[in-house]
C-alpha cells in the first residue's frame, strides 16, 4: 500500500522541481561572462523601490532636518529637472523604467585592458526587462533622439552566426553595439563582446541542467539575494598584483608578499548591499580549501558567534569596538607584515627594548602571553556636569594561579609607570597640579587609582585604572570602572555572527544635542578649530544621526570564508 | 609646467590617476589647454577628491574672469579656512587616510539608500501620470524600425549632456549626508588628541612604530588592482549609460 503511494508522490515531486523556472537573475547570470575581473549585479530593484516608497522611513523622512535639506537642496532640484527632461523626451517615467525595464535584473561585467594591449578593455551591460517590448520602444526613442541631435550618425543592422545585432554609429568612427536574445538585452562598446554574448546564449547549458557559474559563486559567498553585488574574480587581477609585487618598494614588499599569499588562495570575493528592514553593506571573501596559509585561517575563516568581548560594551554606550585576539598572536601577525631590515630592530626587539624595562624583561613573555583575548574600547555618556564622553578600555588578563598573579602585578606596575610619567610631565609644565588618589570600589573590591586635578581638568575628567574581574580597565572617569561588568547575562542571545563595533545613533544624537555648544567651546579653547565651525559640524552630525537608530560592524564566517558587513538600523523601518 | 611634473611628491599615497588629473589642472591654470578640457577627465567621475579639485578650479577661473568687485573679508570664514589648513597640515597622512576610509564606509550605505529614497520621493508624484505614459508604450515587432517624424520638432535634446548633468547632480546631492557624517571621525580624533595631550612625549619607538602606521597604506597599495579596476569599471559604465565620449586613459 505504501509503495503504491510512494512512487507517484516522488514522481510528482521530481516533476515539480524540474519545472522550477529560472528567476530573471538566473537567466541573466547564465549568459554573463564569468571570466571578467568584475561583475556588477543589481536585482529586484522594482521590489525594493516599492518597499521603500511605502515604508515608514519614507513617510517620516521629509519631516526630519536632513530630509528637508536633501529635498530642498539645489543638487536634488537639478537632478529632478535633468531627469524630468530626459524622461519627458523618452516618453517614460522613472517608475515605469524601474517597473518594466530595469527592475528585474541588470549586470555589468568589466575587465581592464592589459598593459600591453590598451584597446582590449572588455565591458558588457545585460538587462533582463520585465517587458522586453517596452525596452525595445525605449531604445528606438533614444536612437531617434540622438540621430536628430547629432549625437548619433545612424543605426545599422549586422549579422553574426545567424543572429541580427545593431551598431550605433557615432561621430569620430566610434560605435556601440546591442542586441536582444530571448528576454535578455545586451549592450557593449566592443563588437566582440556582443558576438561572445551571442555565442554564450547559444551554447550555455540551460538553467534546469546546470546552475550558472556566477550564481554558484554568489551562493558560496552568501550574497546571492543582495540588492546589489560587485563580484570580483581574483584570477583576472593576478597579473596586476604580480607586477605590483615585482615593483614594490622595500618597505611594502614584505606586506605585499604576505598579501599575495592570501590573494592566491582567494577563490572569489564580493562587495554587497542588502536592503531589507535595515541596510547592510559589506564584503564577502571565499578561499580555496587548503590553500590559505595556516596562520591566516584564524583571521579569515571559521564560524562566528557572539563573543565575550562585545558583551563588555554596556547597553548605554555611545559607541564602541571589541575583539578577540591574544597579544602574542597580534604581535606575530604584525611582525610578519612589517618590513624587517637586517641589523635593525624588528617588532619583537622593539617591544623588548621599549616595554621590557617597564614590566621587567624577565616578565615580558609572561605579560604578553597573559594579555587577551577579549578586549573592548567604548564611550559612555558624560558624567554629571561633564561635557566630554567617558572613554573606557578593558583588556582581559588570562592565566591562572601564580603566573596570573605575577602578570597582573607587572601590568599594574606598567600602567602605574605610564600614569606617573604623564603626571610628572604635566605638573612640570602647568601651574595647576595633578594628584594621584586611590579608592576602593566596595562592590568589586578593586583598588582604583585616579589622576585628580579639579583646577586643570574639565568637569568629569579624571583618568583612572584598576584590575576588575580579570580585566585591566582604564577610563577617563572612575565612575566607569565602578560600573564595569564583565559577566555574561544568563539570557544572552546566541547569534551566527559576532559584532566588532557598534554605534547607538539615538544616544549619540542625544549627547550632541545636549552638549554641542559646550563641546565646541571646549575643543576651540584647546585650538582644535573655530568654535562656530565646530558647533555647526556637531549640529550637522546630530541631524544625520536622527536617521539612524544603530549601526554595527558584524562578521559571519564558515570553514572557507568570512563576511564583514556594516549593518545600519534606520530610525524607522525601510519596509 | 609639463604634464610629467610630479604633483605633491612628498605624499606617496596620491594615486597615478590623481596625479594626472592634477597635472591637467596645472595645464589649465597655465593656459596651456582650455577649461573645457577638464570635462574630458574621466578619473574625476569616480574620485571625489579630484572632482572637488576640478570644481574649485572652475570657480576660481570663472571668478578670475569676472570683473573685480570689492569684497569684504568675513572673519568667521577666515577663521574656518585657517583652522582647516592648520588641521590638514598637522595631521599625518595615515591619520587623514584612516579618517577618510572610516567616513566613506560608514556613510556609503546610508547615502545610497537615502538618495534612492529622495529620488523615489519625487517619483511618487510621477506614479500618477504613469498610466497615461504606459498606455503609449505598447508591444512592437521585435525587428526594430526607426520611427518617422514628419512634423518639425523643437531643438533636439542632447541626451548625453542631460544624463551627464544628472550624474553630476546625483554625485553632489549626497553632501547633506556625507559631509556631516565625515565629520564624526574628525571630531573623535580631535577629542582623543586633546585628551592625550597632557601625557608625556612618546618613547622613541622607531622604526617599528612608523611602519605600524604605514600598514594601512601598504594594504591600500595591495588592493590597488581591485580599487583601480572598480574605478575604471564605473567610469566605463557611466560612459556607456550616458553614451558620452570621454577620452579613455591608457593604463
Amino acid at each position: 500500500m505504501h509503495a503504491n503511494r510512494f512512487v507517484p508522490t516522488v514522481a510528482v515531486l521530481l516533476l515539480v522541481s524540474g519545472m522550477a523556472k529560472a528567476s530573471p537573475r538566473d537567466e541573466l547570470l547564465r549568459v554573463t561572462p564569468s571570466d571578467t575581473a568584475l561583475v556588477l549585479l543589481v536585482q529586484n530593484a522594482r521590489e525594493h523601490r516599492n518597499n521603500l516608497i511605502g515604508s515608514p522611513f519614507m513617510q517620516w523622512l521629509p519631516s526630519t532636518a536632513v530630509g528637508k535639506k536633501l529635498l530642498e537642496s539645489a543638487e536634488i532640484k537639478l537632478l529632478r529637472d535633468s531627469t524630468q527632461m530626459i524622461f519627458n523626451e523618452l516618453g517614460t517615467t522613472p517608475a515605469a523604467l524601474l517597473e518594466d525595464v530595469l527592475g528585474e535584473a541588470v549586470t555589468f561585467s568589466f575587465s581592464p585592458a592589459p598593459a600591453d594591449r590598451p584597446n582590449e578593455e572588455r565591458s558588457l551591460i545585460l538587462i533582463r526587462p520585465r517587458k522586453p517590448e517596452v525596452l525595445l520602444k525605449l531604445i528606438d526613442k533614444i536612437n531617434d533622439l540622438q540621430i536628430r541631435s547629432g549625437e548619433l550618425k545612424g543605426v545599422e543592422d549586422k549579422q553574426y552566426a545567424g543572429v541580427t545585432y545593431r551598431e550605433r554609429q557615432k561621430p569620430g568612427n566610434l560605435s556601440e553595439y546591442f542586441c536582444f536574445r530571448g528576454n535578455i538585452f545586451a549592450f557593449s562598446g566592443n563588437e566582440s563582446e556582443i558576438k561572445s554574448f551571442i555565442d554564450r546564449d547559444k551554447t550555455a547549458a540551460k538553467f534546469e541542467d546546470q546552475s550558472p557559474v556566477l550564481l554558484d559563486r554568489l551562493k558560496k559567498l552568501g550574497i546571492s539575494d543582495a540588492a546589489a553585488v560587485i563580484l570580483i574574480n581574483p584570477r583576472a587581477l593576478d597579473g596586476e598584483l604580480k607586477s605590483k609585487l615585482a615593483s614594490a618598494k622595500i618597505d611594502e614588499k614584505r606586506f605585499l608578499t604576505r598579501f599575495s599569499e592570501i590573494w592566491t588562495a582567494l577563490d572569489s570575493a564580493g562587495l554587497y548591499l542588502t536592503l531589507d528592514k535595515n541596510i547592510e553593506l559589506g564584503v564577502s571573501v571565499r578561499f580555496t580549501p587548503g590553500k590559505l596559509p595556516a596562520d591566516a585561517r584564524k583571521w579569515f575563516t571559521g564560524p562566528r558567534k557572539v563573543t565575550t568581548a562585545e558583551r563588555l560594551i554596556p547597553q548605554d554606550a555611545l559607541f564602541g569596538i571589541a575583539g578577540q585576539v591574544r597579544a602574542v598572536e597580534l604581535i606575530e601577525v604584525i611582525s610578519s607584515l612589517v618590513p624587517h631590515e637586517p641589523g635593525k630592530p624588528g617588532v619583537q626587539e622593539w617591544l623588548t627594548e621599549a616595554v621590557g624595562p617597564i614590566v621587567g624583561r624577565d616578565k615580558l613573555p609572561l605579560v604578553l602571553d597573559a594579555l587577551g583575548p577579549n578586549w573592548a574600547v567604548w564611550a559612555e555618556p558624560p558624567a554629571k556636569d561633564g561635557v566630554l564622553p567617558k572613554f573606557v578600555g578593558a583588556l582581559e588578563i588570562s592565566g591562572e594561579g601564580e603566573s596570573r598573579g605575577k602578570s597582573e602585578k607587572a601590568i599594574l606596575q606598567a600602567v602605574q609607570f605610564g600614569f606617573n610619567r604623564a603626571r610628572v610631565y604635566y605638573n612640570s609644565n602647568h601651574q595647576d597640579q595633578i594628584e594621584i588618589k586611590e579608592e576602593k570600589d566596595p562592590s568589586s573590591g578593586a583598588t582604583i587609582t585616579v589622576l585628580v586635578n579639579e583646577k586643570g581638568f574639565p568637569p568629569g575628567f579624571a583618568p583612572a585604572y584598576a584590575i576588575v574581574s580579570g580585566y585591566l580597565v582604564v577610563a577617563t572617569s572612575p565612575e566607569s570602572i565602578r560600573s564595569f561588568d564583565s559577566k555574561v547575562p544568563n539570557n544572552s542571545v546566541q547569534t551566527d555572527y559576532s559584532t566588532l563595533a557598534k554605534l547607538n545613533g539615538v544616544r549619540c544624537r542625544a549627547y550632541l544635542l545636549a552638549n554641542a555648544p559646550h563641546l565646541a567651546k571646549f575643543l576651540a579653547d584647546l585650538s582644535a578649530g573655530s568654535e562656530i565651525a565646530l558647533r555647526e559640524q556637531l549640529e550637522a552630525l546630530a541631524s544625520v544621526l536622527e536617521l539612524i537608530e544603530s549601526a554595527e560592524v558584524i562578521a559571519r564566517g564558515d570553514d572557507n570564508g568570512i563576511r564583514l558587513g556594516i549593518r545600519v538600523k534606520m530610525a524607522k523601518p525601510l519596509k | 609646467m609639463s604634464p610629467s611634473t610630479d604633483f605633491n611628491s612628498e605624499d606617496s599615497s596620491v594615486s597615478p590617476d590623481c596625479r594626472q588629473t592634477a597635472a591637467l589642472l596645472n595645464r589649465v591654470f597655465d593656459n596651456e589647454v582650455p577649461l573645457s578640457m577638464l570635462e574630458t577627465d574621466s578619473h574625476s567621475v569616480s574620485c571625489q577628491i579630484c572632482r572637488e579639485r576640478i570644481a574649485t578650479a572652475k570657480l576660481v577661473l570663472v571668478a578670475h574672469a569676472a570683473p573685480p568687485e570689492t569684497v569684504t573679508a568675513n572673519s568667521v570664514l577666515t577663521d574656518r579656512i585657517v583652522a582647516a589648513v592648520l588641521e590638514e597640515t598637522r595631521t599625518p597622512s595615515h591619520v587623514r587616510s584612516r579618517r577618510r576610509i572610516g567616513a566613506l564606509t560608514g556613510t556609503l550605505a546610508i547615502a545610497a539608500a537615502l538618495l534612492l529614497a529622495v529620488w523615489l520621493q519625487g517619483s511618487k508624484v510621477e506614479d500618477g501620470s504613469r498610466t497615461s505614459d504606459h498606455a503609449r508604450i505598447s508591444g512592437t515587432d521585435p525587428i526594430i524600425k526607426p520611427e518617422s517624424h514628419a512634423e518639425p520638432s523643437p531643438p533636439a535634446v542632447r541626451l548625453g549632456d542631460e544624463i551627464n548633468k544628472a550624474e553630476k547632480a546625483l554625485l553632489g546631492s549626497s553632501k547633506p549626508i556625507t559631509e556631516p557624517a565625515a565629520i564624526a571621525p574628525q571630531v573623535l580624533a580631535k577629542l582623543t588628541d586633546v585628551l592625550t595631550r597632557p601625557s608625556a612625549p612618546a618613547v622613541e619607538l622607531n622604526p617599528a612604530r612608523v611602519v605600524l602606521f604605514e600598514l594601512p597604506e601598504a594594504a591600500r597599495s595591495g588592493l590597488q588592482p581591485v580599487t583601480a579596476t572598480t574605478q575604471k569599471a564605473f567610469a566605463r559604465l557611466l560612459r556607456d549609460v550616458a553614451s558620452v565620449q570621454i577620452a579613455s586613459k591608457p593604463n
